[in-house]
């Protein structure tokens, strides 16, 4: 967290000693849209202050600069509950093994399943990488599924190490809640940087205004169709 | 199109108001925990009563046993109530696809049947417990046969589907693609039956449902599905001992 104030003061400081000068008022210094107006204070397609001081603009670049620190912070989320994950296979690995060396009754059964739990764990893990939200969501419901199992086999096991059980469940659901938050303000800065044309968007609304029929022209337009309706039947009495 | 803050004209394209900065974007404000927590909630609710109908000695009653269903039936459907709009739909009945209807009837069977030799042959020699019959455990019963079909094939089938393949993809398909919708809802289908080795029949089942509910947009093709192999496992058994 400390790493990452400084992170952001150092960005603040950057920007401020940045200069601003804006040479074309009608094309959005941010986001490069055109058609800007004089009235526009601020730009219609990324809301920089294009017509503000040069201390707002630099403001918006901060609060922007902050959304990509903020998307971090919730990867860093995100890759808390991979590493869980990760941790879970490991652990039940290592439970395969013991296992494997203590021989009682079933224990090559019970080796093959702990070994299979700790690949699934593996594989979430790996899956995570490519697609995390499947990923956490599946890894959360296997977990709670061992839990309900085991608690099928020992209805004591539920209580047993009950606090880790919590955190990490908590884990999980942070990791997917920041997934869909790093998602959604990825796509809005996105969306921020995408120009649009707002000069060229102008002329077409003034050309379907102009094409908005009058009355009088959808009477001849409706007296048409009638004529061109009438003009067979008038084939077929011939 | 006008700003609703300070009532300046804006273009119909316009993000923001260029005048006062306001947004023109609806705010999706976490649209997708409501569906998650609701999945959530769902599943360890699923979760915790089929752990806890692990420890009901049910084969020895069969009233226990139809209270049991009863309450499953109960769960699912107070969350389909909530937003039985969204559901009512799965339930129309579809124009009849005799094609699927007849591939359903045929292979649903036959994969049973595999399923059923596969899944002695490993209670025998792998964990060295003999398997209890669907049929036997209803012998008691006043009506076997009947009973068996009710409690095996029709109440899986129907509350099942509509839990998996109902609510969970619903609410799964706000938040995620349709082919992960399709492989959750199979995986949690698989969870639910609190066991691993059957995730060789179970999983492929789940998928197979699941991508006919998107398809087909109804239940029915997954009930039938359902119903034809769960019922199978009764008929086996059936005619195993009786013929």
């Amino acid at each position: 967290m400390s790493t990452n104030l400084e992170e952001i003061r150092m960005m603040e400081r950057d920007v401020m000693r940045r200069e601003i000068k804006i040479e074309d008022p009608s094309t959005c210094f941010y986001c490069n849209s055109k058609g800007l107006t004089p009235e526009n204070k601020f730009c219609p397609n990324c809301r920089f202050p294009q017509g503000g001081t040069e201390l707002e603009m630099k403001n918006f670049y901060i609060g922007t600069a902050k959304k990509k620190f903020m998307i971090r912070d919730s990867m860093k989320k995100v890759n808390r509950a991979k590493y869980i994950l990760f941790a879970l296979a490991g652990l039940n690995f290592l439970v395969s093994l013991y296992y494997l060396f203590y021989t009682f009754e079933n224990a090559v059964l019970a080796f093959g399943i702990q070994l299979f739990v700790a690949l699934v764990y593996l594989g979430l893990g790996l899956w995570c990488i490519k697609k995390p939200l499947l990923g956490i969501i599946v890894g959360l419901s296997f977990y709670l599924f061992i839990i309900a199992l085991m608690a099928v086999i020992d209805p004591m096991t539920i209580i047993q190490g009950i606090l880790w059980k919590v955190l990490i469940v908590m884990a999980f659901i942070y990791g997917i809640q920041s997934v869909k938050e790093a998602e959604k303000m990825e796509a809005e800065l996105e969306k921020l940087k995408v120009a649009n044309d707002f000069t060229k968007l102008q002329i077409s609304a003034e050309v379907e205004e102009e094409m908005v029929p009058t009355p009088d022209a959808e009477k001849l337009e409706d007296q048409e169709i009638v004529e061109q309706k009438e003009e067979p039947k008038q084939n077929e009495n011939e | 199109m006008t700003c609703h803050k300070c009532a300046s004209e804006i273009h119909i394209n316009a993000k923001f108001c260029g005048v006062c900065g306001q947004t023109m974007i609806v705010q999706e404000t976490q649209e997708f925990e409501k569906p998650l927590k609701k999945v959530l909630i769902f599943f360890i609710l699923l979760m915790v009563y089929i752990v806890v109908t692990h420890f009901i000695e049910l084969h020895s009653n069969y009233v226990l046993e139809l209270a049991v269903d009863l309450c499953f039936a109960g769960l699912i459907l107070l969350f389909a109530i909530i937003d039985w709009k969204s559901y009512l739909h799965l339930f129309r009945i579809p124009k009849v696809e005799w094609r699927w209807v007849g591939l359903i009837i045929c292979l649903s069977p036959i994969f049973a049947f595999g399923v059923e030799k596969f899944a002695n042959y490993y209670n025998q020699y792998l964990v060295g417990q003999e398997f209890i019959g669907y049929y036997s455990s209803y012998l008691d019963t006043p009506i076997p046969f009947l009973f068996a079909i009710i409690s095996v094939g029709v109440f899986p089938a129907l509350f099942e589907e509509l839990a998996f393949r109902g609510i969970f993809f619903h609410e799964l398909r706000k938040v995620i693609s349709v082919q992960g919708t399709i492989l959750l809802t199979a995986i949690f289908f698989f969870l639910m039956h609190l066991t691993l080795i059957p995730i060789l029949w179970i999983l492929p089942i789940g998928l197979l449902t699941g991508y006919m509910r998107y398809k087909k947009n109804t239940l029915w093709y997954g009930i039938l599905l359902h119903f034809t192999y769960n019922s199978s496992f009764v008929f086996f058994e059936y005619f195993e001992l009786y013929f």
